[in-house]
């Protein structure tokens, strides 16, 4: 019997194909055997052989685009980033010293984490504020319950912007209604002046006010993201729903390299992907 | 009048309103506003309006007095008519076929060039 009788007329151009391709003498041989059929029988074979390796192929393909978007988005907003830094310092932000509602001293050192992991968001009030304050709390409110869930660390810090009436004792009272995170702080006038100027916040209290008086202070209204270093690196404003906000604290962490790993990977043979 | 001074334990440590006071300020504020517009008066602070103020909505601003902090009872009426010729404003600029310029606060990116 020869092996044409036992093949099927449908599988015959993949089989010339294929013999064609592994021509060996030793083939001529065994094609006679009758058990060497055996190796053509399964038609499905070659082509199952075929999509294993076209599957594979696209898998890694998919997996290598993925991977590599990935990479070249996370790279895209390192750059950006670094390019931020390299203009020069930042604007915003600087060494401030203030009092928390503990009475404890809390510097702009207070900003930093040592495990490179917490960010902290600086917001500017007064605990008299008639309407926008408590709104843009319970804002930051809900965005620390957001992030809390996405496990990026947060230091919020609720600043005065009078310091006349805010007392340590006053700001611990009003925070009891907004984020039990809240850090609030305090401080001479000349140190709350000196921190908002830093922050380029502005702020105006009426002239010739008592403590016991009733006055509004009027005030610019942004939250002040800060990194773990202690840098500057966004703004969010008035017009930011929670989503938003969160949106950019979510991309600033993402996008977060400690300074020693920064200077390791643009020192590597990678590093021209970094500059 | 206002919060401060009805309540004698404040008197030393000015705290400010709790969020229950806050909330009841704005609450009764939002009915007081409600009259306001439904009889069509745009600056309840303006005194050619006062005896309007008085004779259509007195009992909910002198409400609105009660819960409110003196400072804030001024500022919302104000914010008030601010916000209100804002809105005109803006409403005729539209009807005139002005286009809204978005203005966007994304400094991420304004370094790029």
């Amino acid at each position: 019997m020869s092996w044409s009788d036992s093949v099927p007329v449908h599988m015959a151009p993949i089989l010339l194909a294929d013999i064609s391709l592994n021509w060996t003498p030793g083939d001529i041989v065994a094609i006679g055997g009758s058990d060497t059929n055996h190796k053509y029988a399964k038609g499905g074979s070659i082509e199952f052989a075929a999509w294993k390796a076209i599957l594979l192929f696209i898998g890694a393909g998919a997996i290598g685009t993925y991977f590599f978007s990935k990479e070249k988005e996370r790279l895209r907003k390192q750059r950006e980033m670094e390019q931020n830094r390299s203009v020069g310092k930042p604007l915003i932000g600087g060494p401030f010293s203030l009092v928390d509602t503990e009475g404890n001293k809390f510097t702009h050192e207070n900003l930093k984490d040592e495990n490179g992991k917490r960010f902290s968001i600086i917001y500017f009030g007064f605990s008299h504020c008639p309407d926008v304050c408590p709104e843009e709390l319970d804002k930051l409110g809900e965005m620390l319950t957001e992030l809390k869930k996405d496990n990026i660390e947060m230091q919020p810090i609720f600043i005065t912007c009078d310091p006349a009436r805010d007392t340590p004792e006053v700001i611990k009272t009003y925070l009891e209604d907004f984020h039990p995170d809240l850090v609030g702080l305090t401080g001479s006038y000349d140190q709350v002046k000196n921190c908002c100027k830093q922050y380029r916040v502005y702020f105006s209290t009426p002239p010739n006010v008592r403590p016991d008086q009733d006055y509004l202070v009027d005030h610019s209204i942004f939250f002040y993201v800060m990194d773990p270093e202690g840098n500057f690196v966004d703004v969010i404003g008035r017009e930011a729903n929670v989503k938003e906000g969160v949106e950019k604290i979510r991309k600033a962490a993402d996008a977060f390299m400690p300074e020693s790993e920064r200077q390791k990977k643009q020192q590597s043979w990678l590093g021209f992907l970094y500059k | 009048m206002g919060l401060f001074s009805s309540s004698t334990e404040t008197e030393k440590t000015n705290f400010a309103p709790a969020k229950k006071e806050r909330t009841v300020c704005w609450e009764k504020r939002d009915l007081f506003f409600d009259c306001l517009t439904k009889n069509n008066i745009d600056n309840s602070l303006d005194a050619k309006e006062l005896p309007k103020v008085n004779s259509e909505c007195g009992n909910e601003k002198k409400e609105f007095e009660a819960s409110c902090v003196n400072s804030w009872i001024k500022y919302f009426q104000e914010k008030r008519f601010n916000d209100l010729t804002r809105a005109r404003y803006i409403a005729k600029l539209e009807a005139e076929g002005a286009q809204p310029i978005p203005i966007k606060l994304e400094s991420s990116t304004r370094k790029k060039n």
